[in-house]
């Protein structure tokens, strides 16, 4: 645990956070498709732009946990929706509910991994939080992180 | 200080058929509880920094918001974010004024949004060249505040 975080085959933490971390951008996938499937106008085309970059994303993830030696997640056969998405303004909120959660994980993954993986989660989360404030119409404080009022060290005022 | 509760890691474990497997990863990985010396220092040095670019960008932001004043209503939901990342970062500002003069705010209240947007992106590029050195939980935060710079950047950026 003290020693640096050497990557095995097993499912180390690293690995661990790699396939969160995919397991949410298959959804994120399966989840945009829903999204452009309700959606019109400009607002489609910010879907499949999103969704281009999650499958994008979900590649990179896949071959990241390939090179640790691992197998990575397949997609599920289903998924089922947080709430029902029938309007383009269903829509809208089920896309922020994706960034949001794909974003969560990749904090996690900044977390657990080192060096350039690291840096690598760390710009993605930068896209999450741009794409998540897009669709939101506002911005959020700590992207990924819960919105906690103020930090225990953070003798405010 | 900013750890992951439970609402937000299982957020997509709602959409998924699978069993996601959250919780596990990154605050048990990686011993947040012991600390090296070395790492201590490291995490020291990245949080001194973070915290010295979220006062200027304050400062920044206050400046702005005095010579535009019209612009306050866009500006202050950043600024006010900013702040956060102050407290969350175990830093207050400085209730002295800084001791170098302030730096002119540009002449128009196009550039000098523009100046603010190319300010906050470079700070969320500070924030991720000091990722490398940092432990997790710092990680967590410091990846985080980029993440929300970088939504301030392009925000302002972007024509209102």
């Amino acid at each position: 645990m003290s020693t640096s975080p050497s990557p095995s085959s097993s499912e180390s933490p690293l690995v661990r956070a790699m396939q969160s971390a995919l397991d949410a951008e298959h959804a994120a996938v399966y989840g945009y498709g829903v999204v452009g499937a309700k959606s019109t106008g400009a607002q489609q085309t910010s879907a499949r732009t999103a969704y281009d970059a999650h499958r994008a994303r979900r590649d990179a993830l896949a071959q990241q946990v390939e090179k640790q030696g691992a197998v990575p997640h397949a997609a599920a056969a289903a998924y089922a929706l947080p709430f029902p998405v029938n309007t383009p303004a269903d829509a809208g909120r089920l896309a922020v509910y994706l960034e949001e959660g794909v974003a969560a994980h990749l904090v996690d993954l900044v977390g657990a991994a080192s060096g350039d993986t690291r840096v690598t989660a760390a710009k993605w989360l930068q896209d999450a939080a741009v794409a998540g404030a897009a669709w939101r119409g506002s911005s959020v404080p700590f992207p990924g992180l819960p919105d906690t009022p103020a930090s225990p060290s953070g003798r405010a005022s | 200080m900013h750890d992951a509760g439970p609402s937000r890691r299982t957020v997509l474990a709602g959409l998924g058929a699978l069993a996601l497997g959250l919780g596990a990863a990154a605050c048990d990985s990686g011993g947040g509880s012991g600390p090296g010396p070395d790492q201590r220092k490291a995490d020291d040095q990245a949080r001194v920094r973070a915290r010295a670019a979220a006062v200027a960008l304050l400062d920044r932001y206050d400046a702005v918001i005095a010579a535009y004043p019209a612009l306050a209503g866009r500006l202050r939901p950043y600024s006010d974010e900013v702040g956060r990342h102050l407290a969350a970062l175990g830093g207050t500002r400085p209730t002295v004024p800084p001791s170098a003069p302030p730096e002119p705010v540009p002449a128009t209240e196009q550039a000098a949004v523009a100046d603010l947007a190319a300010r906050e992106q470079r700070a969320a590029d500070d924030r991720i060249a000091d990722l490398p050195a940092v432990g997790p939980q710092l990680a967590r935060t410091i990846a985080s505040i980029s993440a929300s710079q970088t939504v301030h950047a392009r925000s302002l950026g972007s024509p209102s």
